[in-house]
């Protein structure tokens, strides 16, 4: 609730009432478990301060009798007592000192148990080098895709090739499998069924950084963060006029319109107080230039423009177009007129390609597509 | 089996130790001084105030008992300011020893496969993990500070409390084993508990 970013949310729909109970649950849960663990502890912690008492009244009865019969004198009865007392608990501190660090060996364990987790595709040996001099074509071949846990499968039996300078687009309804296809393409995920090659070789033989290296993305879930706007576009690749491309070559130079500090203006409030917020569709355009100054021999763009208005849109699309010669181009998207200038387009339903062709054939078929585009244009009619 | 069992947690113990001096070994090196010096200090509050009440109400010289205040006096401030500074130095290069491990986690979750990067099972385990490393991460202190101090203050204060009164000393240290294992079972406990707790805490951090 004190994410910023859900404010707008929660104040629309009065959910702070639904937000709190939810936290309130939470919170109860977690301390449930303290309060049974208190509970558990209890008893142990009695026999503790029982033999504690023991001892301290057992010193001052020794401490007393040798007083009495002379043996000891004030200092060094106050000596005595002081002393046994942190012996007492100088022992107990060096056992416990012991079954800490033995049982520190189980905290250990469970650190252990998270950083042994297999990394079979970061870490598994390049068998195939990425051709340095060329783009390769991308093959889906009988693909199909069950996420963990799941029994539905989200991508069934996908086929299809994109060629190095071809631009393809996926479309369909929510929850048809095109982002998904975009995460098998960028080996987030092995798909569970059928291959998918780069340049004729399966792509889980080539190094997973270097076959990453390939692509330029923007999603549609992007994330600003809250560092300088250069920062946000280059990260630590930085190069002056391959930036002041980027910024000449896309919507940026209005963004850095609003910032005191240029390309160096901080983006969020968590290190300087000299940022700026910026609206969803600088946002976006920021994404946008981060992909661009990527170069990637691979632009994947999954929804790379929901968030700008028809008129930034429409000049999106066209630096995307530019940004795209003569490189290969996937674009994810629900608005059909940005399908337009694609070669290929895969109209996916259910995790299946139903149909496939460019923006012409696909509207003389009039099947699916034809029916969505015709849905979305009849609002501009 | 079970001399085998403690044998191999004393070796992970000493690796855990390891790394971390390898990594950060300022903060051994403080946490040591730390440890030495605030049971230096509480040697000193029990056995220099008992001199000089022996030294006042005895038929010492004067100039012996402002001698031992002197001394006393002293000893306490140059200690304190010693164990302050040694405490501050030491948290700071505690935290900075923690957020190394949590640099390891964030480099483990950029690395790990996409998948366990989204199942609810990888998160709590992820969640889990970084509560540990607070844990586990003070074995370092408990070898350099804690048990390096408590040694040294245990070998004072036996030679002080032997002295006056042999016998207690063995009865003093059967109750003491008792009420270790008592602590052993605590120990246990939290242990075990804290693997629901993180995930239960988890749901709060969401929720909060």
């Amino acid at each position: 609730m004190q994410d910023q970013r859900l404010g707008k949310e929660i104040r629309a729909y009065q959910a702070d009432q639904f937000l709190l109970e939810k936290y309130r649950d939470a919170e109860s849960g977690y301390l449930s478990l303290i309060e049974a663990r208190e509970k558990a502890l209890r008893k142990w912690s009695l026999l503790q301060q029982g033999i504690y008492l023991f001892e301290i009244l057992l010193t001052y009865l020794v401490a007393v009798i040798e007083f009495r019969r002379g043996a000891i004198a004030v200092g060094a009865f106050l000596m005595y007592v002081g002393a046994s007392q942190e012996l007492f608990q100088v022992v107990r501190d060096i056992f416990d000192n012991f079954v800490e660090m033995s049982l520190v060996t189980g905290y250990y364990q469970d650190y252990l148990d998270y950083m042994n987790l297999k990394e079979t595709m970061s870490a598994a040996a390049a068998e195939a080098d990425i051709p340095k001099d060329r783009t390769g074509s991308l093959e889906f071949k009988n693909v199909s895709f069950t996420y963990p846990g799941q029994t539905e499968p989200a991508v069934r039996n996908v086929s299809f090739v994109i060629r190095p300078d071809e631009k393809a687009a996926f479309v369909g309804d929510n929850g048809a499998g095109k982002t998904t296809l975009i995460k098998l393409m960028l080996r987030l995920y092995d798909p569970t069924e059928g291959m998918i090659f780069y340049d004729g070789v399966d792509i889980r033989k080539y190094g997973y950084a270097d076959y990453l290296k390939l692509f330029s993305c923007a999603f549609q879930d992007f994330r600003i963060f809250s560092y300088s706007l250069k920062e946000n576009i280059c990260f630590d690749d930085e190069n002056p006029e391959k930036l002041q491309d980027v910024i000449d070559k896309t919507m940026l130079d209005r963004v850095i319109q609003k910032c005191p500090d240029g390309v160096d203006t901080y983006l969020g409030k968590a290190f300087s107080e000299r940022s700026v917020e910026l609206s969803g569709g600088e946002q976006q355009s920021v994404a946008i230039a981060r992909a661009f100054y990527k170069d990637g021999r691979i632009a994947v763009f999954d929804e790379p423009t929901a968030a700008l208005d028809p008129m930034k849109e429409h000049a999106a699309y066209e630096e995307l177009n530019d940004f795209c010669e003569g490189r290969m181009a996937v674009f994810v998207s629900h608005r059909m007129g940005s399908t337009i200038f694609c070669n290929k387009i895969f109209v996916l339903d259910e995790g299946r390609i139903v149909e496939e062709g460019d923006h012409s054939s696909l509207m003389e078929a009039k099947g699916l597509y034809y029916d969505m585009y015709e849905d979305q244009a009849c609002y501009y009619r | 089996m079970k001399k085998c069992k403690h044998l191999n947690n004393a070796k992970l113990v000493l690796q855990i130790w390891g790394e971390q001096f390898r990594e950060c070994p300022k903060v051994s090196i403080y946490e040591a001084c730390h440890g030495i010096v605030s049971k230096l200090k509480t040697v000193l509050e029990v056995v220099l105030p008992a001199m000089v009440v022996d030294s006042l109400t005895g038929s010492r010289p004067f100039v012996r008992t402002a001698v031992l205040i002197a001394l006393y006096a002293c000893a306490t401030s140059v200690l304190g300011l010693l164990d302050r500074s040694t405490k501050l130095m030491q948290e700071a290069y505690g935290y900075q020893a923690v957020n190394l491990r949590f640099n390891k986690i964030n480099r483990k979750a950029m690395s790990v496969d996409f998948k366990d990067t989204e199942s609810a099972e990888s998160l709590d385990r992820m969640e889990t993990a970084k509560d540990s490393v607070w844990e586990f991460n003070d074995v370092g202190y408990v070898i350099c500070n804690d048990l390096l101090g408590n040694i040294f203050s245990f070998a004072v204060m036996s030679a002080v409390f032997v002295s006056l009164n042999p016998w207690i000393y063995p009865v003093v240290l059967l109750m003491t084993v008792v009420s270790t294992y008592a602590e052993r079972k605590k120990l246990k406990i939290t242990h075990d508990s804290y693997v629901m707790e993180s995930k239960a805490k988890r749901r709060v951090n969401y929720c909060r």
